[in-house]
């Protein structure tokens, strides 16, 4: 069974086993700490409130305009992302998530905040970062959630008919690589 | 190697072309000029975090691409590192920029030049 299945009714229907069913319910909580934190790590607040001038005085002006309307949009995607699980059902061999078509735009941006805060941490600054993951090597819990949120985004995208390999440039499908990213 | 341009999605403004001659002295165009003070760039830049599908499925929500035209400029970024998207009002240029942020691609305004 596909992971991620679209309804008639333009919403998704996710299922997840328990443990990482969990990992998620448990994320808003965890990424709002991060946001409400003084000493939020700069490079994060960077990465996810980028620059849009590199002029300071215009930086200023469009921070006044649209800053805080970036900001309320995170915290909006926070909240569908945590109803959703609120509203699970926990199912004998895991848990089945629905997001509401009007959601899943909103629940895709909340999942790529979340790895964008991650690759921060994780200081990843190359394009193959996931390419040649060994299954039996430990890795961290922030690389684990990494993987686990990169592959549940790709099933979202599979299911609207994003699919990953349909837009991967042919050298590097010759080559092996794998660039799941752009 | 793909193209470095591509079609004008809303209402560009071309730059003036250059007229020699020798005969005469031209005067600076200044409608022309005060126009393409008014023409701002929308760049996105590579990232080595955000999927692939995921940039082109945000490019065609937020500029309304078909999937030919989002892949073309996604693999612009991954390749060359940056792809204009789109020359527009600078008002309109910080929404789209804004609206990208949102999703979380790099994006920034640069003023078009030449």
């Amino acid at each position: 069974m596909e992971p991620v299945q679209r309804q008639d009714d333009g919403s998704l229907r996710v299922y997840l086993p328990h443990g990482e069913g969990l990992v998620l319910y448990t994320l808003p909580q965890r990424i709002e700490e991060l946001l409400s934190r003084e000493d939020f790590n700069r490079r994060v607040a960077e990465r996810l409130f980028p620059v849009a001038y590199e002029d300071a005085d215009k930086e200023a002006e469009y921070r006044k305009l649209l800053g805080d309307d970036l900001r309320k949009s995170k915290l909006e995607s926070l909240e569908v992302f945590r109803k959703t699980f609120e509203d699970w059902e926990i199912l004998q061999e895991g848990v089945e998530v629905t997001i509401p078509e009007r959601s899943v735009e909103t629940w895709l941006g909340f999942l790529n905040d979340t790895r964008l805060y991650l690759g921060v941490e994780l200081d990843i600054t190359e394009n193959d970062w996931s390419a040649g993951l060994d299954p039996d090597e430990e890795i961290s819990e922030e690389l684990a959630l990494l993987h686990l949120l990169t592959w549940l985004q790709q099933c979202v995208l599979d299911a609207l008919g994003f699919t990953q390999e349909s837009y991967m440039p042919e050298d590097e499908e010759t080559a092996g690589e794998e660039p799941g990213e752009g | 190697m793909f193209a470095t341009t591509f079609p004008p999605l809303f209402e560009e403004v071309s730059p003036a072309r250059a007229v020699d001659d020798p005969g005469t002295v031209s005067l600076p165009d200044t409608e022309t000029s005060t126009r393409l003070d008014r023409v701002w760039n929308v760049i996105v830049w590579d990232d080595p975090i955000n999927l692939m599908s995921y940039v082109v499925y945000v490019f065609q929500k937020v500029f309304g691409m078909s999937e030919q035209l989002a892949t073309r400029h996604m693999i612009e970024v991954h390749k060359a590192g940056r792809s204009i998207l789109t020359s527009c009002e600078r008002e309109k240029a910080e929404l789209f920029v804004s609206r990208l942020h949102r999703y979380g691609l790099q994006a920034t305004l640069e003023k078009q030049t030449g």
